[in-house]
Order: C-alpha cells, then structure tokens, then sequence
C-alpha cells in the first residue's frame, strides 16, 4: 500500500470496508424492578452507547473496571442478551448464498438466521470449570455445536480429534471428562469448543484471568496461533492490561458503560488520550523492583450505572475535570487517525503513557 | 537490627488421603523479621497457602505438619495478655487452645483470597470488626495506689461503644467513604474492593505483629489494588508489621516485597532479594516464571515464553528435582538422579538447583 493510500484508509477506518464487525450505538439497559407488581423504576445502564469496529484477522481488546459493561457488550453482539438499541453489522458468509461477504446487521436477524450466524461468531469464557458440562465428555463438548448446528457426520470424529490436537490435547483425552483436566487443559477444551464450526469471529470474555502465570503464557501463544493460521478475528475482554497490550492490535477501555477510548494499542498504551486511561495505564504493577511508579489514583468509587453523573461519567473522579466535563456528555470522536476519544479536554492535556 | 519474628526450618506438611500422601510443603525454611515483607509466589498448588495456614496451626484436614518447626518470637507489649518475652513453637500448640487463639488474629492477622465469601453475610462490618477487637484488644486499667487490684485487672477488655469507634476509625483508615454509615452495612452492600478492605481492617484492628495476606488483590480491579496496597504499607509503616505476601502475580509483589520465596511443587526453589530476584534469577524455574509475563509498555511481537508441560502429578512426583521434565536447562542422567539441596549461590541469595553443584 502506497502512502497516500494508507493515509486515506486511517482517516475514514470506519467507513472503510475491511471490518468484519462494526458495532454503533450499542446499548444494553437492564430494567430495574420493584414492588409487588415488579413495576420498572430504573434502568441499570451496562451497556450505554458503545461504537467500535474489528477489522478482519485483528484482535481487539475490550479493557476496564468490573461492572464497566465490556461482558455485557460481548455477549450482546451475539444477541445472548438482546440489545436495547444499536446496530451490529456483520460480514456473515452462511447468510449469502454464493459463499462471499454479506453485511447483515444482526440486530434485524430472525431467529433461525441468527442461529445460522452463531455458526461463524462463538465464544470462549471465562471459568473454564463452570462452562464445560461435567457429565459430558470431552468428545461430546466439542461435537456440541456440530450437533447443534446439524454438521455432525461420519468425519466429524476425525474433524474433532485433529482440533484437540490444534489445541495441545492428545486424541485419546476424548472420552474423558472435563474434571479429569486442570484449568489450562480445560480453557483449551473451551477454545476447541468455539473453533469447532470454523468460526470468524471469536468472542473471548477474560480467556485467561483463572489461569497461571505460565499456562497463561501457553494459552496467549495458542490464541495468537490460532488467529494466524485460521485467520480469526478476536473480541477480547480482560481486565489484565498487560495481557491486553500484548494480545491486541487495537484496544477499547470502557467506562461505566461507555468506550472512553480507542486506538492502535501501542498509542494507547504510550499516548493516552483520555484521563481514565491514564489513571488505569499508571496503576498497572509493573513487574520491575526498580521501576518507580508515580501512581494516579482515582478518588472514590466507580460510578453507579444505574444513577450516573451528569456529564463525563468520569468526571467525579478525574483530576482535570472542569465546569463543562460536569453538565455535557463528551462525543466519541477520532482526534488522531484511528485513535477515538472521548473527553472535551483531549485536544489541551497532556497525559503520559505507561 | 533485623529482628526475627517467625522462622521456619525444615518444614513438611502432609495430607494423607486415599490415594497416597500428597507433600504440600516439603522441606521449607523461611525467616521473616520485624517489619519485613516477603513474598511468597509460585504457580496454585505449590503449597504457598498451606504454608501460611501451617504458621496459624490451621492446617485443613487430613494435613498435617509432619516435621519442622515453626518459632514464633513474642515480645510483650502493652495491650497484650501476656507480659514476658518467650520463643513459642507453634506446631506444638494444641489447635484450638489458648496461647494459639491468642495468636490467630491477635498477633499475626490474616487476610484471605475471597472477600466474597470470607465474611459472613448475616453480620455487618462493624460486627465483623468488633468480633475481633472484643477478642483481642485490651484497655491498660490504671489505679493508681491499689496495687494487689492493678497486678490482678491490669486490662479490661473493650466496652461496645469503643469498639465501635474503633471499628469506625479502622474503616476510614483503610479508605472506606462514609465510614460512620458503612460501619453497618452488610457484607452484599459493599463491593469487592470495599469487602477486601473491611477484611484488611478486621485483620489490622488488632494491631498484629504480623499479616498474612494470602492473594489479597488477586480478585480485584487494577485501580482498586492499587488503593489496597498503599493502605496495606501504609499500617506497615505505622504499625512496623511485617507481612507475608503470597501472590502469583510477579508485578505486585516487584512493588510490595523486600524479600522473595518462589516455591514449586511444595519446595522452595529460590529465595532471594527482590531486586535480585528480578535481575539475575538463578533457578530455571524462575527465570522461566519472569519471561512468560508480558510487560506492561513494552510490546514486542515476539510470542510469550512459556514452561512446557503442566504441573506434575502430586501423587508421581519425578524423581530427582521436582522441575527437571518441565525446565529447558535439563541435565540427562544428573538431574532426573539427583535431587537437589537447597544453599546460597551468592549474597543473600539461594536456590535450589544441580546447576549451581
């Protein structure tokens, strides 16, 4: 690609049409309810208004608090939550019929077409003890959504045992069951599981947060295997930034319900935008005994999603806050190309990366 | 100047159970002194807890301390109830006797991974905090005059509106909001991060010469750990406490830790300096350990360096050392004979390995 036609693309990214997800407007509000007539008096907003797109074969890490809504995000690009309003567009192949690219938006799917969807988009989560079905074999929970999805045959076998061994398992792990396995093991059983009907998106939700330190070293190189052998996008929820940086091409932090920031991930990392990040960023333990660490820290609580302030949402906490961060909400907006932020200071701070 | 508080020698903690003895401890020697911190870290099932539970003579069943000594050096202090210097050996305490009631909570506090499920739903934090002050902590009486009465009631344990206070004051120095409101909420009222530090508070109202905390921050937000550990130094300094700090997470305890244990497969492979442990780890293991965690800032697309292979079995442990099927420095026929003996490689630095023999 020549210069000019690079500068072009990354000023226009999401306009460009090398995404195999682009998600605008995403929200998800969870109807709070009260009484005897379980009458609504609120909504728990975990999900407020979320854009972001992944490109194809890209992996996009989705940072931030607990309770800041990426899960819920995650899952409700599958619809396992239906979404409150959005647009989730999709580049499916089960749903043209000459096997190229169509773009549906999910949103709009009918039951038996989102089935059909679900083939190409699946999820690895995150208890690998909790998500595996304790009476089923190994075998079973891989075949799973082949039977589900009406791919099961004679080959089938074959297909299965050539996945274990794609994920470091031995053939003959097939019949036993998922206690039998350690926590490493049973994450790869998981990861199986979700490239078992060659999916093109894989929506990992905190893939490695119950493993240690060296099998999640293991299962960081068996994703990032799998992605360029198979060609896989990847949506990944952490809250490990560490682990996010090194995973990701482009990151997402979210913030009670919100994306504060998106960029490439070293940019992020190195030159934040958005005060959240940088507190977050200077928080991060950094494995060096002689690394200094001047830390940023946020004062008070995160904000109650069901009852957010007025303004930034981060206002509150955030120690550059002024008059207009508290009455207007600040627009998601891409500052540089290809990094989004939004925070109406942006342009005048200066905020240092990790 | 360095005063001993715990030392450890030669420690083994067993479990008998059906299918043969597992060593979840096996051989450890450790000296933490006054006011020190040291780390203890290692992959789940390398005996990091067991260890800790063995200093509080709580060991679950069917464990059990099978040899070693565990010396706890008490020094009297106003406000305790006892009055003289003594050196205890704590695996011989009865587990549910006096002196070691004392101890647990009282001088050396503990604070546990979950915070969802280490505190009890039907009590408030308040409650939870006076539990362990009306146990512990003494009011100095002082009569001037009667002497017979001031020998026999020297101290007088805490009336309810004292503790209450104090439980208040605990809380605002841990960093709760609102700690006069929050004295009476229930444990489901609070977050993960505001549980951990009602924990914190419950295990430094006694004012212990020593804290365990075992995987404190593990559960919780970066931002939120960042908070816990500055209290947890914080009432280090004030109170000159030493800690024991068990994590797998090799970033924490970098900030945290002046001295580092890493054990594997119950045995303590590597004990050093932080700063030494960090630049020039000597054991395999842990070299292995500090290549396989991606740093912060500094991205590469090399891929992450990994320990091949998993945990062993604990029922078939290897011969020789525990590590050889798993390290990349292997010596055939040497170290899958011969296991290794624990000594110092250098200044204040040992470790475990046939490398160095």
């Amino acid at each position: 690609m020549t210069e000019a036609a690079m500068a072009t693309n990354m000023k226009t990214p999401s306009a460009d049409d090398n995404y195999v997800l682009r998600v605008r407007g995403l929200k998800k509000f969870f109807p709070i309810q009260k009484g005897l007539l379980r009458r609504t008096v609120g909504y728990v907003r975990a999900v407020d208004d979320v854009s972001f797109y992944v490109r194809d074969g890209e992996t996009l890490g989705l940072v931030g608090e607990s309770g800041c809504g990426k899960t819920t995000a995650g899952r409700s690009i599958l619809r396992l939550y239906e979404p409150t309003a959005g647009e989730i567009m999709f580049k499916s192949r089960v749903l043209s019929q000459d096997g190229t690219s169509k773009t549906v938006n999910l949103m709009d799917l009918k039951p038996t077409e989102m089935k059909l969807v679900r083939q190409e988009i699946s999820m690895v989560f995150q208890d690998p003890v909790n998500s595996l079905n304790p009476r089923m074999t190994v075998g079973d929970i891989v075949a799973e959504p082949m039977v589900i999805h009406g791919k099961y045959g004679p080959d089938s076998e074959q297909v299965i045992i050539s996945l274990l061994e794609r994920v470091g398992l031995r053939p003959d792990h097939l019949r036993r069951y998922p206690h039998e396995f350690s926590g490493g093991q049973r994450q790869r059983i998981g990861i199986a599981r979700a490239l078992s009907l060659n999916p093109r998106l894989v929506i990992c939700d905190e893939p490695v947060s119950a493993l240690d330190v060296s099998i999640q070293a293991q299962t960081l190189n068996l994703l990032e295997d799998l992605q360029a052998d198979l060609n896989l996008a990847y949506v990944f929820v952490a809250h490990d930034l560490s682990v996010v940086q090194h995973i990701s091409d482009r990151v997402a932090v979210m913030y009670v319900g919100k994306v504060a920031e998106m960029a490439l991930s070293d940019e992020l990392y190195n030159h934040p935008l958005h005060p959240y990040t940088e507190a977050l960023m200077s928080s991060v333990p950094k494995p060096d005994p002689k690394y200094q660490s001047e830390r940023i820290v946020m004062q008070g609580e995160v904000a109650d999603p069901s009852n957010p302030p007025k303004g930034c949402y981060f206002n509150p906490r955030c120690r550059y806050a002024v008059d207009v961060c508290r009455e207007k909400t600040p627009e998601f907006r891409e500052l540089r190309p290809d990094h989004f932020v939004a925070c109406h200071r942006a342009e005048e701070l200066k905020l240092r990366g990790v | 100047m360095a005063e001993k508080l715990i030392e450890i020698t030669d420690l083994r903690v067993q479990f008998d159970v059906r299918a043969g003895i597992v060593k979840a401890v096996d051989g450890l020697d450790l000296t933490i002194n006054r006011g020190q911190t040291v780390g203890v870290i290692g992959e789940s099932g390398c005996g990091k807890s067991v260890t800790a539970r063995a200093i509080l003579q709580m060991v679950p069943k069917p464990g059990k301390v099978a040899t070693g000594s565990i010396l706890y050096h008490r020094k009297a202090k106003e406000g305790k109830k006892y009055e003289r210097d003594e050196v205890l050996e704590i695996t011989k305490l009865s587990s549910d006797g006096d002196v070691i009631r004392q101890i647990r909570g009282g001088e050396i506090g503990m604070i546990f991974q979950e915070p969802m499920s280490s505190l009890t739903p039907v009590y408030t934090a308040g409650t939870h905090i006076n539990e362990a002050l009306f146990l512990h902590r003494l009011i100095p009486l002082q009569k001037v005059g009667d002497q017979m009465a001031a020998e026999m009631m020297k101290y007088r344990s805490m009336t309810k509106e004292e503790a209450r206070n104090e439980a208040v004051e605990m809380l605002r120095r841990v960093g709760i909001p609102k700690p006069v409101e929050r004295v009476d909420s229930y444990p489901h009222q609070l977050s993960g991060g505001q549980r951990q530090r009602v924990m914190i508070a419950i295990a430094l109202s006694c004012r212990p010469e020593m804290l365990i905390a075992d995987e404190p921050t593990t559960a919780l937000d970066v931002s939120i750990e960042a908070q816990i550990l500055d209290v947890m130094r914080d009432m280090q300094k004030t109170y000159n406490m030493a800690i024991m700090f068990i994590t797998h997470n090799l970033g924490v305890i970098a900030e945290m830790a002046e001295e580092i244990v890493v054990m594997y497969m119950g045995k303590q492979v590597e004990r050093a300096k932080t700063v030494d442990l960090f630049y020039n780890p000597k054991h395999p293991y842990t070299q292995a350990l500090l290549k396989s965690i991606p740093h912060v800032g500094k991205r590469t697309n090399e891929r992450l360096a990994t320990i091949e292979g998993m945990v062993p079995d604990p029922f078939h442990l290897p011969n020789g050392c525990v590590f050889h099927p798993r390290c990349p420095k292997f010596m055939p026929g040497k170290c899958d004979k011969i296991a290794p003996t624990y000594q110092s490689v250098g200044e204040h630095h040992w470790a475990s390995c046939l490398l160095y023999e």
